[in-house]
């Protein structure tokens, strides 16, 4: 422990914080660039370095990425991650509204808190939390994923309908690939090339960068409202705090506990804390308007996630996601075994890893709210140098992705798909979010299939399962039941 | 708001372009020196997994033994296409030009895709030049496990047919390598559940919801908790599928001993396109022959317990073909007990996509009614500014569409160098968009020298692993 904190606070430990979290912030940022690309690709080069030194500076890339996805989520409709889908939703209309910096700095704030609150379970209670991840059985997780979907219908748009046609087009558009079942090819229409269907990162880019850009290059002459600098505070202050404490502890707590389950990644963690807020607030409506509360949770929750994800990571080796496949093929190449026996085997490098964490999170929130008012300005760069340069990164990312053209043509076709769902006022939200939970679901289907020889039943007599497909099943009725409640409550 | 055109701005993305010219051209002479002999360019290594996965792990040992002991006058750049049980990278080399500069690194996988029809390629279509290092298999239960041996967990599955769990996917090694177990004792079914990989089958192993699967031994050693944790959150290696007995884990039975001769392992072939010169694959055979008795890879391979052989010519594909037919022979037999039994799995599963497309079909029609029938009023959903799109408007929407797709299409055809074409559509992008008004030209052709040549400067010299078109 105390070789770990002495490491930490050493002055190349604090500078490789420092830079990688703002690379993180950086490669978050731009749509086309991810953190996990940067840290696959940056793995290699810390060969024979100190490995605490060098897991410092991954894992801080890592918390940086994260939270730099919600900066173009916010400013320009794009996001950077997945996980900042849902942020778009709240965020860039309430840049759009003048108050870019307000908006941002909220996200901060929330990530902030989110990342703290999942860093406090990682460093306390990481071993028996992730023995208790385990537990979960696959139809548990099948319910889950029904019941983030069914979320998915309350959020993004004024129609319930018009967002889940659009979350199942996501699911059906992720079906091309080999089944997870009989892991024979599917609606790949007999091109290799498809055997791994789309992957998702050109498929983000496309529907929300190309197709942003495109609106952009429509609505050009359009004159950007100036920044409202009265109600665009900069500076949160602890009125902000005390107003949204509630929703961020909860927000943060929900995307923890999603974030350990392995593969769940950081979506079902902002969606579920956003529909929890939305259901809760007595404002429902306001939110997908720009409102607080929106952001908060996004951010909080997909922030939360990440941290969760490192739980089961570092305390029995499972990586969640792909970014951790990554982080764990680092350890292996600095021959720390991870598995159950990499804490007691090595133990300074997680206490360092730990405390990396815990100090990316400060360092990205400094560096977030030193630099907003520059990245506010984001919004007024005159379009002409600033759309032909993201386009040229939605390229090259989808591109070096895997070094493939088959992602970029994904990527622009995907663009042309956007574009056209908006024009007809489909919402992009739910297709993505769908995109992203579809495959996750369907794998847990069919492995408790698999387990269960076809028998639907555990869906039933597990205890988790069943909960949470009662969930779902209550939140796509709800339209029919609110009436009830509100009918009967005048006569009572 | 500043202008980004004052003398600072320009002054920095003058340097920064005068640099990075310098850099390219200075590149372009290196690369025109090359001799005639191969290898004269960079060979690039295609790993069909993700990075940080055990074929990545080991394919990046032995790129280090190659450039410490400087075996290669080239570098090498690994490329991890994963994906599709591994045939989006396969397929990659499958197409390269047969030019020894495009290589793939691949294990039985290849075998058991071919065999089960997913790739309509397999190992005779490409030119298999080593095999360096193979991997030994245990079966692994939860240690508070009734099962004891591999009897044990047979019969069980006799008793209670399609009850107990084994993890494996369908079309890999270890499914095949199930479904030998369970002909080598009649009656025998297990409930094969996918996985994606060694540590998902552990966390499943450790849950409760597989009852046995198979793993590598370094996966074994590496999940193995320290003494004293209680046995519901530990693993027992139940049996090593191999002929003899394996140092690192001197106490664990092997298959022939608890009475099947039902053999498991796994190698790291290194596979190049058909139709590869022979000199070529003799060259690169000896080069990986040095670098498997480099010391740090026999140390690296001890640790990740790889087994550090190494094997070329006849033999080796002797070898690879033995596994081949017996993945070919355990399909079979496997394929007629389930038409006997009657339990094809194409009856037993719900086709998935169907039932997606048909509630996204019904939720189609919903969308429609609901528009035709004006129950949905469409909120303005246009941001504050945005006014009614012209034909003018839409159609530089289009134009800019299409000189993207152009320039996708010229860098996939690779006529014209990244850096020369990245420059133009920026520039004319960017000309269009602010409709080629002199003051902003300037700028945007900045900005267009910066990041092509930028990117491809990062993409060269300091994260190597993507190689630009």
């Amino acid at each position: 422990m105390e070789l770990a904190i002495q490491n930490l606070f050493s002055l190349e430990s604090l500078l490789a914080i420092l830079i990688g979290t703002a690379l993180g912030v950086f490669v978050g940022s731009v749509p086309g660039l991810t953190g996990t690309m940067l840290i696959a690709l940056i793995v290699p080069l810390t060969y024979g370095q100190d490995p605490g030194l060098a897991m410092t500076f991954l894992v801080s890339i890592y918390v940086g990425a994260v939270s730099g996805g919600m900066i173009t989520a916010t400013l320009l409709r794009m996001p950077g991650t997945p996980a900042s889908i849902v942020t778009t939703l709240d965020g860039f209309p309430m840049a759009r509204n003048g108050q870019p910096g307000r908006a941002l700095g909220l996200g901060v704030m929330a990530s902030f808190v989110g990342g703290l609150v999942s860093w406090i379970f990682l460093a306390t209670l990481a071993y028996p939390i992730s023995i208790l991840a385990t537990k979960l059985s696959y139809f548990a997780y099948f319910s889950l994923v029904l019941m983030a979907l069914a979320l998915i219908s309350s959020i993004g748009g004024k129609s319930r309908l018009r967002s889940l046609f659009s979350g199942f087009l996501g699911i059906l558009l992720s079906m091309p690939g080999l089944s997870p079942a009989t892991g024979q090819p599917r609606l790949t229409f007999g091109f290799t090339s498809m055997n791994d269907g789309f992957a998702a990162l050109p498929v983000l880019i496309g529907l929300f960068a190309v197709s942003q850009i495109l609106r952009e290059v429509i609505h050009l002459s359009r004159k950007a409202k100036p920044i409202d600098i009265g109600g665009d505070s900069l500076v949160l202050g602890f009125s902000d705090l005390k107003r949204h404490w509630i929703n961020l502890l909860r927000s943060s707590v929900i995307g923890t506990w999603i974030g350990i389950l392995p593969g769940i990644g950081a979506n079902i963690g902002s969606v579920t804390a956003y529909s929890v807020s939305k259901g809760l607030s007595k404002e429902p409506e306001k939110f997908g308007t720009g409102h607080e509360a929106g952001i908060v949770s996004s951010e909080a929750a997909n922030n939360g996630t990440i941290g969760g994800a490192l739980i089961p990571l570092l305390a029995i080796g499972i990586p969640g996601s792909i970014v951790e496949v990554v982080l764990l093929g680092a350890l292996i190449q600095f021959g720390l075994q991870p598995g159950p026996k990499l804490f007691s085997n090595n133990q300074d490098v997680v206490y360092t890893i730990v405390g990396a964490v815990f100090l990316a999170n400060i360092a990205m929130a400094a560096i977030m709210l030193l630099s907003m008012r520059q990245l506010a300005k984001l919004t007024r760069v005159p379009r002409p140098y600033l759309l032909p340069v993201i386009l040229f990164f939605c390229v090259i990312g989808s591109f070096a992705l895997a070094g493939r053209t088959f992602d970029v043509w994904v990527m622009l076709a995907f663009g042309l798909l956007g574009f056209f769902l908006e024009k007809i006022k489909i919402p992009l939200a739910p297709l993505m979010i769908g995109f992203v939970l579809g495959p996750i679901g369907e794998k847990a289907l069919s492995q408790g299939l698999q387990a269960s020889n076809g028998s639907f039943a555990p869906l039933f007599t597990d205890v988790i399962a069943l909960l949470f497909f009662l969930v779902s099943l209550t939140t796509l009725a709800f339209p029919w039941i609110k009436p009830l409640f509100t009918r009967s409550k005048p006569q009572e | 708001m500043q202008r980004p055109g004052n003398l600072v701005f320009h002054s920095v993305m003058a340097i920064l372009i005068v640099v990075l010219l310098l850099w390219h051209f200075g590149l372009f002479g290196l690369a025109r020196n090359g001799g005639l002999n191969y290898p004269t360019k960079p060979i690039k290594v295609v790993v069909p997994y993700p990075a940080g996965g055990g074929s990545d792990t080991f394919t990046r040992i032995i790129e280090r033994a190659l450039v410490d002991d400087t075996l290669l006058p080239v570098p090498i750049v690994i490329q991890n296409l994963g994906g599709g049980s591994g045939t989006i990278g396969s397929r990659e080399v499958l197409e390269s030009a047969p030019d020894g500069y495009t290589l793939l690194m691949h294990h039985h996988a290849l075998l058991g895709v071919y065999v089960d029809g997913v790739a309509d390629y397999g190992p005779e279509d490409f030119e298999v030049f080593a095999r360096t290092g193979s991997m030994s298999m245990v079966i692994m239960v939860r240690e508070d496990s009734k099962y004891r041996t591999l009897t044990q967990l047979l019969e069980d599955a006799k008793e209670n047919p399609s009850k107990v769990t084994f993890g494996a996917n369908p079309g890999s090694q270890a499914y095949f390598t199930g479904k030998q177990l369970e002909l080598a004792h009649p009656g025998a079914r297990f409930a094969m559940v996918s996985a994606d990989g060694g540590a998902d089958r552990y966390a499943r192993l450790i849950g409760g919801h597989l009852d046995a699967g198979i793993f590598s031994l370094s996966e074994y050693l590496d999940f193995l908790s320290p003494q004293g944790t209680p046995p519901e959150q530990n693993i027992r290696a139940l049996v090593l599928m191999s002929p003899e007995r394996h140092e690192a884990i001197p106490e664990v039975e092997t298959s022939k001993e608890q009475g099947f001769e039902i053999y498991m392992e796994n190698a790291y072939y290194w596979w190049a396109a058909k139709g590869t010169p022979q000199a070529i694959q003799d060259k690169l055979a000896g080069i990986l022959e040095q670098a498997m008795k480099n010391e740090r890879v026999l140390q690296e391979l001890d640790r990740l317990k790889i087994n550090a052989e190494y094997q070329r010519g006849p033999e080796m594909l002797d070898r690879m073909n033995e596994v081949l037919a017996e993945m070919t022979r355990a399909k079979g037999a496997a394929e007629n007990m389930e038409v006997r039994d009657g339990t094809s799995k194409d009856h037993a599963f719900p086709d998935i996509p169907l039932y997606v497309i048909i509630i996204a079909a019904l939720l189609l029609v919903g969308v429609i009614v609901q528009s035709l029938t004006g129950q949905f009023k469409p909120e303005e959903n246009t941001f504050e500014g945005e006014s009614e799109p012209t034909v003018e408007h839409n159609g530089r929407a289009i134009i800019v569409f299409l000189m993207v797709v152009l320039y996708v299409f010229l860098l996939q055809l690779g006529i014209v160098p990244w850096t020369i074409l990245s420059t133009i559509m920026i520039f004319v992008i960017g000309g269009i968009l602010s409709h080629w008004k002199p003051s902003r030209l300037l700028v945007i052709g900045e900005l267009a020298l910066v990041f092509s040549l930028g990117t491809a400067f990062i993409f060269t010299e300091v994260l190597t692993g993507v190689i630009l078109p």
